[in-house]
């Protein structure tokens, strides 16, 4: 597995272009210089002189002023060795075999078959222990959401009920820290999305009824609807600036830094019902966190707060 | 060609150019000197990060705000709407000669007939395609030029070379996903884009995959972790061929042995595990936010391996016990479901003290104070009630006592 970097020439994005403009040319595409040249990623318009030097490299340009190939023929970029090596390991990793049928999955693998893979001891991933799903259950979620139809899922919920339904899936969601996988659904009826922990489903079928055309739209609408915006200072104790911009990486957010006090304001964009989520992300910062806004949060902030004092002040013997 | 030095060049040759600018405005509260000092960069450095990101990242994955009469620059975040992580386009950002265009296109198109073809060969087609149809700048033909390009494509792995009699011949490597019906490509592809976010390394995945996007949300995933890919790569051929990496951390320069990379999903970062060349000793971890200029460095002796690094028992510490008040059903399977889904082997128990019932849980932990984040967060609140961790509960409670009163100075914002 010889290093070459990730980023070069071949997946830059000039090449990327060329190719695309090639591809168009060899199928019979008429473009002028300008054309041509309106087609790659120009820094600056005033200044193409290294993309028309590019272009006039590569390109003969005939008598009517049209691009012509110096080899007529469409131009293939097979992968890189780095990119054969990552799909092998993506065919041999047991986390991915829901994404694949097992088929194709082989088929793939026997075109490989002199690729190395990674070694899985390579990366040590520290996060919870997190759900055992079988992979059949996360291959039928897998195809309805990729093939947009819906499923029939049994499920038993914590007090041990069980339930049956018909979902439209909109999304298959995993969660990288606690390893779990949740189906987001929107049910048309009640004008909301629900989300339910694949570990709590106990039967999945995949439905011929394909999902609504336009609800991915209303669930889309739906999150906007349930966006809300907090604000949080982050004052420099221990090193909680460093773990907060980190933790707090996953979300849309933006602030101020003062350098004179090493603060930080931080204003973060979350859905409501994330917010158990993100204020146990504030709780784990200890005091180096407060929350200035909204006022709802604050106050539930300090309610745990007020209700972790009580517990560690009489403590349990 | 005249080439005018008014303009910057937004490509580059190396990722490390933008990597640590990136990473500060994936923060996204610095103002331009701020970040500049941060970086250890002028202000003219920064601008022409800033745009170089600009080129490469669409408008809308680069927000400004105003701020203490500033402009603030960040990169959003949220996975919420996609897995599709606009920060792989920076990995477009190669720069790209005419001279080396032409070699790479023309010589992937020649390749592509399919039959093994010498350097000599390759050349004389060029040569001759060239004369028949000459491009409007002429180009350096030479055989030395032709086997640099030949060589650089064969070490990227997109063509072979065969030997052959002592003499090379060259030819396409097969291409892996072709052939494939129009439904197959399909879900390979969105098996690639799902894959990518998480594998230890994304951006081959969207080298393969390009703009598809699939239909998984990831949560508790920094769009931020692709900045690093780069290194890990690095470190992961290292790794498999047994070579030392040669970096700097927090200034110094130092060669290490790799062993692997641990990334905690927790807190959302990665890093190098390795040991200093020469060093005995347990593996040290290296943030690799906080790698910069890593290369390969020499083969390592052979036998030379992580397994012969020696181990030393771990220091025996007493199990953490830690005790919470049950008011609720709820409460008590929320407070076992959060301990058992971080320490799955914790010895649970309860018992009727007063009336009241209690839960507690002992956690076999090397380092106590690691897990005063995590203690934070559970609810209903625990106390630590191991007599040998004291010390954790009053750091604990002093902690709290402290947020509270801060809520008392800072107000609420309008």
């Amino acid at each position: 597995m010889t290093y070459t970097p990730l980023l070069h020439e071949l997946h830059s994005a000039l090449f990327a272009a060329l190719v695309r403009v090639i591809h168009a040319i060899a199928s019979g595409e008429r473009l002028t210089r300008e054309a041509l040249l309106a087609r790659l990623p120009l820094q600056d318009l005033a200044h193409t002189e290294r993309e028309e030097a590019i272009v006039d490299t590569l390109f003969h340009f005939g008598e009517q002023g049209y691009a012509e190939l110096l080899v007529s023929t469409t131009l293939r970029l097979p992968p890189t060795t780095t990119e054969r090596v990552w799909l092998k390991t993506m065919l041999l990793d047991p986390r991915a075999d829901f994404l694949l049928a097992p088929e194709l999955r082989t088929r793939l693998r026997d075109r490989l078959d002199s690729t190395l893979a990674l070694p899985a001891a390579i990366w040590e991933r520290v996060q919870n222990v997190g759900d055992s799903i079988p992979t059949a259950t996360l291959r039928t979620v897998w195809q309805a959401v990729t093939r947009g139809r819906c499923l029939y899922i049994e499920s038993r919920a914590r007090s041990g009920a069980s339930y049956a339904q018909t979902i439209a899936p909109v999304r298959l969601e995993y969660d990288m820290a606690a390893n779990r996988y949740h189906i987001i659904a929107y049910l048309e009826a009640e004008s909301r999305a629900i989300k339910i922990s694949l570990s709590r489903v106990t039967s999945v079928r995949l439905l011929a009824e394909p999902v609504p055309a336009d609800t991915a739209g209303r669930f889309v609408a739906f999150l906007d609807s349930r966006r809300r915006s907090a604000t949080i200072r982050i004052l420099p104790r221990y090193n909680a600036p460093d773990r907060a911009l980190t933790m707090l990486a996953s979300y849309d957010r933006h602030g101020t830094y003062d350098a004179a006090t090493g603060e930080y304001t931080l204003t973060l964009d979350y859905y409501d019902f994330d917010e158990s989520d993100l204020i146990g992300q504030i709780m784990s910062l200890g005091a180096a966190a407060i929350v200035l806004g909204p006022a709802e949060l604050r106050a539930q902030v300090i309610a745990r707060l007020r209700r972790r004092v009580e517990a560690l002040a009489a403590p349990l013997t | 060609m005249a080439k005018s030095k008014s303009i910057l060049n937004k490509y580059i040759a190396s990722y490390e150019t933008l990597r640590e600018l990136l990473g500060y405005l994936c923060d996204g509260c610095y103002q331009k000197e701020q970040l500049a000092e941060l970086a250890d960069i002028s202000a003219r450095s920064y601008e022409d990060g800033l745009a170089r990101t600009r080129f490469f990242l669409p408008a809308e994955h680069l927000i400004t705000h105003r701020a203490c009469r500033s402009n603030i620059h960040a990169i959003p975040g949220s996975r919420y709407r996609t897995a599709y992580n606009a920060l792989a386009l920076s990995y477009r950002a190669h720069g790209l000669t005419p001279t080396a265009a032409f070699y790479y296109v023309t010589l992937l198109q020649l390749l592509a007939a399919g039959t093994p073809q010498r350097e000599r060969e390759l050349l004389a087609r060029l040569v001759q395609r060239t004369a028949e149809h000459p491009p409007a700048l002429p180009v350096d033909l030479a055989p030395r030029t032709l086997h640099r390009y030949l060589t650089r494509l064969v070490s990227l792995g997109v063509v072979e070379r065969l030997s052959d009699r002592n003499r090379y011949r060259y030819q396409l490597v097969p291409a892996i996903l072709a052939d494939l019906a129009p439904d197959e490509e399909r879900e390979v592809s969105l098996a690639i884009a799902a894959y990518r976010e998480m594998a230890l390394t994304s951006v081959p995945g969207y080298q393969l995959a390009g703009a598809a996007s699939a239909p998984l949300q990831l949560r508790h995933s920094a769009i931020s972790r692709i900045l690093a890919d780069e290194t890990v790569h690095l470190i992961a051929c290292a790794i498999v061929e047994g070579y030392s990496v040669a970096l700097r951390y927090r200034g110094e320069s130092i060669t290490l042995r790799p062993l692997r990379i641990r990334t905690d999903m927790r807190r959302a970062r990665s890093y190098l595990v390795a040991q200093p060349l020469g060093a005995s000793g347990q593996p040290q971890t290296y943030r690799l936010d906080r790698i910069r200029d890593i290369a390969l460095g020499a083969p390592l002796p052979a036998g030379n391996s992580a397994a012969a690094i020696p181990s030393t028992a771990p220091r025996k510490i007493p199990p953490l016990v830690i005790a919470a008040t049950i008011t609720e059903a709820a409460g008590r399977e929320a407070l076992i479901y959060h301990i058992t889904e971080r320490y799955p082997e914790a010895d649970i128990s309860e018992e009727q003290v007063g009336g009241r019932t209690i839960l507690r849980a002992a956690i076999d932990t090397p380092d106590p104070l690691a897990l005063i984040p995590w203690l934070r967060t559970i609810e209903p609140p625990v106390a630590i009630v191991s007599p040998e961790h004291a010390e954790l509960q009053t750091r604990l409670l002093t902690d709290a006592e402290e947020a509270l009163a801060h809520y008392d100075l800072y107000t609420t914002t309008p």
